[in-house]
């Protein structure tokens, strides 16, 4: 299938926290139509491609990225106001004390590392927490924040053998290293969805 | 500009840190990318900056929905160079508000953001009739004020709060449970004569701007039916505000009003 052909899709196979997705396409979908679908709680509108490389279709997952975690208002009277404030009444313990040094680094300068660093954007505050807020997870340690040079935040967490960090970057894409300092083993990679970073999460819930 | 009634609550260090006034609004032909990037240049002299933002739908609209044509347009913001005055554009709602940046900023009054409000809403009026589109009917009418209440003013712990807020005030008689984690509440009246609903959300929040704890309490009065018309909307405004202004007097205390400087 090339960008612009027509394609075609189905009822929702099934629907999960950051989308819907189509399988077994069986009726025309026109060329000059989007299909959109947007999820409550997350207004996030999520598309299912697929990419003809190599001459044979593929899906191509999506991956997670905070940036769709819109400021969601949290009742009507906030959808016409502007004043940027973060709700906290409801955050999970862990999210509600990060939240001051979140906003803290985003006090740095420009090259505050002195290799040229990009301090974090004020506006990334709102959606990061949000993020972190739908993965439900209560009990969890604080965990470290830090900036990154490129303008992102990374939480640490170390518990006995373990160590999580969660890098998100400004871009809005969510990496994730995982090592078990006691077997020698590591894996890391982009965070698919919330069911994976919640799952990470989980692992060092578990551990706490 | 209309006279602010003499026996209206008044407070000279007020916690409004926003005021919303706002139309939403249905039209015979869509609003498109175009007409908004024109009415960006009738305006863009007082309101240089643009900004979109994604475009928050009503309640009943929330949840899947699968459409097809061109993507909604999103809500774009035209603020003026300090971000205290904006007004609002999606396809069916025109806002305008003035805000607090700094928060040194003085309160310029309801007057006066109303009388703005109403000029520029003729102004977009006349904007679309320039461009050939039909005159949109009004559906609701909002005005909303957003009040900050740093920590550190009237209240310091959360023990503290129920002093602030005459609906929290009555001790109801706990013996064993501490004072609240948090604290979340909305609450609804029905101004007579069904012009709308004041609705009212309070909620602790931190300020992105200067990283300080707030009660955030909104006050946001809605026109739900197909009223007002047009020549009705001053009238609605001030009966909302009001109700707004009266309502915030009613819901807080009286230590807390010592606290604003009331006068009146």
């Amino acid at each position: 299938m090339t960008p612009g052909s027509s394609t075609t899709v189905s009822s929702p196979k099934y629907l999960t926290d950051l989308g819907v997705w189509f399988d077994e396409p069986d009726q025309p979908f026109p060329d000059e139509a989007l299909l959109s679908a947007s999820v409550q709680r997350y207004r996030v509108a999520e598309f299912s491609f697929r990419d003809c490389e190599g001459g044979s279709e593929k899906p191509i997952r999506p991956t997670l990225r905070w940036t769709e975690f819109v400021a969601l208002p949290k009742s009507q009277e906030e959808e016409s106001a502007t004043t940027p404030t973060i709700p906290i009444d409801e955050l999970a313990p862990w999210v509600r004390q990060s939240l001051p040094k979140l906003l803290q680094l985003c006090r740095l300068g420009q090259n505050w590392d002195s290799y040229g660093g990009i301090p974090p954007s004020r506006k990334s505050v709102h959606p990061i927490v949000r993020l972190l807020q739908f993965t439900e997870i209560e009990d969890l340690p604080q965990p470290e924040v830090v900036p990154t040079s490129e303008g992102g935040f990374q939480l640490e967490w170390y518990m006995g053998n373990h160590e999580l960090e969660i890098e998100l970057h400004r871009d809005g894409a969510v990496e994730f290293l995982a090592s078990d300092i006691e077997n020698g083993t590591e894996r890391e990679g982009l965070v698919d969805d919330l069911n994976a970073l919640r799952t990470l999460l989980i692992r060092m819930s578990g551990r706490s | 500009m209309t006279q602010r009634p003499i026996d209206l609550p008044d407070f000279d260090a007020s916690p409004v840190a926003e005021v919303v006034l706002g139309v939403r609004y249905t039209t015979p032909e869509k609003l498109r990318v175009f007409h908004i990037g024109r009415y960006r240049d009738v305006i863009k002299d007082e309101f240089p900056v643009f900004e979109e933002h994604a475009l928050v739908p009503r309640g009943e609209e929330r949840g899947l929905r699968l459409t097809t044509g061109p993507p909604p347009l999103p809500r774009c913001w035209l603020l003026n160079e300090a971000g205290t005055k904006l007004v609002q554009l999606q396809t069916d709602r025109f806002l305008h508000n003035w805000r607090k940046v700094t928060g040194e900023e003085p309160y310029p009054r309801y007057e006066a953001i109303r009388d703005e409000f109403l000029r520029r809403w003729e102004q977009f009026l006349r904007f679309l009739e320039a461009e050939g589109l039909a005159k949109p009917t009004i559906v609701e009418c909002e005005l909303t004020y957003v009040n900050h209440i740093p920590k550190g003013t009237c209240w310091s712990k959360p023990s503290d709060i129920p002093g602030v807020f005459t609906f929290l005030r009555d001790d109801p008689g706990l013996s064993f449970l501490p004072p609240p984690e948090s604290l979340a509440c909305n609450l609804r009246y029905e101004p007579p004569g069904e012009r709308g609903k004041l609705h009212v959300a309070l909620g602790q929040a931190v300020r992105t701007q200067d990283e300080t704890e707030v009660l955030r309490l909104d006050l946001a009065a809605r026109g739900s039916l197909e009223l007002p018309r047009d020549e009705d909307l001053p009238g609605w405004f001030d009966l909302a505000r009001e109700w707004i202004v009266r309502g915030f007097a009613d819901l807080t205390t009286e230590k807390a009003h010592q606290c604003w400087k009331r006068k009146v």
